[in-house]
């Protein structure tokens, strides 16, 4: 019965076979999610926004024991990014600096709410073309923003491991905002521990070590909220942080639409410090947005959308007063 | 069984593919719906448009309803969200000081709300199925009056009525039946019900 | 019957009978009519919206172009891919912004990208992104990053500023 409804549904309406292709895309994109943790793979990407392109190398593992994961840029000053489960540390040799965390614990309820659903709604999500990316076939998997509050995007997936191989952030005009594709890449197989391990650990003796952590706080200890949100976005989480040394602690709201986020920094102004510069600015593909709240708030929002988004998110931030 | 676990039952009939328990939620929020989104949206047409839109976009997510939320909740917010992008598609800007959001839909509650967007047709409309409900409600016996005032109107379950009125729960439910019964034999002339009109 | 429907519509029906009832409103128009005039009267009563009375009609033909709903409960199968989507898409944001992470590498190798932007449509003053937006950067990034590529740029917010003067 469901059969053949689908059947004479299908050469009737184009919308059906829309809903079905955006469940197909959907389950694609769960497959590379789950790939990004759980496989073993190295290979070399190039990213690319505005004038910029860096080369990096990465590798992953995932075995019994965990995650590991070491990224390193090819180009300009040495950088390196390294990850052993929850343990994450990031060596700036010319500085001589280590800067080191826990990764994130998912102990944010609101993760839950981030569903394919609100994708859905934010985005045409389906199925491109199957296209090769690193001499590997690639399914593109296209993400049409139903608004002019976010960006698309195109991701080209490894149909049989579910990796990730390249991803397109196009603006409405169809330019390319910034782009991400692995050169070559070995997916799956033995990827030696080396390729893991910090290059620099054994000589960082002597190194400055950062570290930094930011405390979770419900919305209504934070005192600050945005009134009229940003259609499709939802906030995701709350944090108060430390965002300059020295400086007071903000307040870091973040905000996603299922694929953009948006931070919303609101913190006090230091007495006697000189009025802050606001407006629009941008860094790359990230749009950032300033404003001040009388005097004594500096609101500053930021993300990877159109320069309205941050905009309007900075614009309905509110203080209650406590 | 409570009005909300009802919902919540209908749901997952829906989820199971039974369309009809989804119209039987259509029928019963349509209005509450209609009523959050036009203080967005001043056209009652568009209202109307807006509202068949929410409701689609509902029946899509069906699947994705866990009811960690009541169902008329998570309606509201998609109802919201539609409005609002539905304003943005116009070129028009979503209400923002004076906004309604996700959050508010929570509280949404009745009775607080202006009703500035009444055309003289759709007051017509209005009044035409208002006064004869009006009418048909003067007509009934006291007691059905009663039952059915206190239900829709003060929103008190059979068991609160049934202390009012000083008679058992039983006799409440059919008052309220034979009130609705009343009424609706008044309504039904206005009413398209003809069969291509049934659902 | 009816009086069961109307029992329904108030939340006051016995469980025992609820199941009974609504597979009877799914094969009888005339029971769904009756919810449909008992809920436009309860509205009427309150002064709620006034709607087209076909609006049911419509959205229900509407739907009839619409694929039959299958509920997780329906399909196992497709209830576990359903679940893990759900699951496992904030990983992909994150795996995106983990890309952001190396945009902002990438700028430290080349300042010079710090752009000027001047949007169109807003009279807003357009500034340049002052090095000082690095610890914001870094807080946004790393936060959003955390969850794919974890914890890589999440550390960096605090001690953007300081890196920032020593790189100065």
């Amino acid at each position: 019965m469901i059969g053949r409804a689908w059947v004479v549904a299908l050469s009737l309406f184009a919308g059906l076979a829309q809903a079905s292709a955006s469940q197909d895309a959907i389950a694609w994109l769960a497959k590379v999610s789950a790939a990004s943790q759980t496989l073993n793979y190295a290979g070399t990407f190039v990213y690319q926004t505005g004038r910029t392109t860096e080369t990096s190398r990465i590798a992953h593992i995932s075995d019994a024991t965990g995650e590991y994961e070491r990224l390193e840029t090819l180009d300009g000053p040495p950088r390196e990014i390294v990850r052993s489960n929850g343990d994450v540390r990031f060596y700036l040799p010319q500085e001589k600096i280590i800067i080191s965390d826990h990764a994130m614990p998912k102990r944010f309820p609101a993760w839950a709410h981030v569903s394919p659903d609100q994708l859905m709604g934010n985005y045409n999500v389906r199925l491109g073309s199957l296209d090769r990316v690193a001499g590997m076939p690639a399914q593109q998997v296209v993400l049409e923003p139903r608004d002019a509050f976010r960006y698309g995007h195109t991701f080209w997936v490894e149909p049989g491991s579910g990796l990730m191989l390249k991803s397109r952030m196009l603006d409405s005009t169809g330019a390319v905002v910034e782009q991400f594709a692995f050169s070559d890449v070995s997916i799956g197989g033995l990827v030696e521990r080396d390729k893991v391990r910090s290059r620099y650990a054994a000589a960082a003796g002597g190194w400055r070590e950062i570290n930094a952590r930011g405390a979770a706080v419900t919305p209504e200890e934070a005192g600050v909220s945005c009134r009229g949100l940003l259609p499709g976005f939802r906030p995701i989480s709350t944090v108060r942080r430390q965002v300059k040394d020295g400086g007071a602690d903000a307040v870091h709201l973040v905000y996603s639409d299922g694929l953009a986020t948006i931070s919303v920094f609101v913190e006090p102004i230091a007495q006697g410090r000189k009025t802050p510069v606001v407006g629009e600015s941008a860094v790359g593909p990230t749009r950032i947005f300033k404003r001040l709240i009388g005097a004594q708030y500096l609101v500053t929002a930021l993300g990877e959308v159109p320069p309205e988004s941050v905009r309007r998110l900075a614009e309905s931030v509110e203080i209650r007063q406590k | 069984m409570s009005d909300r676990q009802i919902d919540q039952q209908l749901v997952e009939l829906a989820q199971r593919g039974d369309k009809h328990a989804f119209g039987l939620l259509v029928s019963k929020y349509q209005r509450k719906l209609a009523r959050l989104l036009s203080r967005m949206i001043r056209d009652p047409a568009e209202v109307e448009d807006v509202a068949q839109e929410a409701f689609i976009k509902a029946y899509r997510a069906l699947p994705s309803f866990r009811g960690d939320s009541a169902f008329y909740t998570w309606l509201y917010r998609i109802g919201i969200n539609t409005a609002k992008n539905y304003l943005v598609s116009q070129g028009r800007r979503a209400p923002t000081s004076t906004d309604i959001d996700a959050d508010e839909a929570e509280n949404y509650d009745d009775g607080d709300l202006l009703r500035d967007y009444d055309t003289p047709e759709r007051l017509l409309a209005t009044k035409q199925i208002g006064e004869t409900v009006n009418v048909a409600m003067d007509a009934l016996p006291e007691e059905l009056r009663t039952a059915i005032v206190l239900r829709e109107i003060e929103g008190l379950s059979y068991e609160e009525i049934a202390t009012v009125m000083g008679c058992p729960i039983g006799t409440v439910r059919s008052r309220i039946f034979r009130a609705r019964e009343a009424i609706a034999e008044r309504l039904r002339p206005l009413l398209d019900t003809s069969p291509e009109k049934r659902w | 019957m009816k009086e069961q429907i109307s029992a329904l519509l108030d939340g006051e029906l016995e469980p025992t009978g609820v199941q009974a009832l609504l597979s009877h409103t799914k094969k009888e128009p005339a029971l769904r009519e009756c919810w449909d005039e008992y809920a436009l009267i309860g509205d009427a009563l309150r002064g709620e919206a006034e709607l087209s009375s076909d609006f049911t009609a419509k959205l229900m033909s509407r739907l009839d172009a619409e694929p039959t709903v299958i509920a997780p409960a329906a399909s196992a199968a497709l209830a576990k891919r359903r679940r893990s989507a759900l699951d496992t898409l904030l990983p992909i944001a994150a795996t995106v912004a983990g890309v952001a992470v190396v945009a902002w590498l990438g700028l430290r190798v080349e300042p010079a990208d710090t752009t000027r932007v001047a949007h169109a449509t807003t009279a807003a003053r357009a500034v340049p992104a002052a090095d000082a937006d690095r610890a914001y950067l870094l807080a946004h990034h790393g936060y959003a990053g955390a969850q794919a590529v974890p914890g890589v740029g999440y550390y960096m917010r605090t001690a953007a500023e300081q890196v920032g003067d020593e790189v100065r």
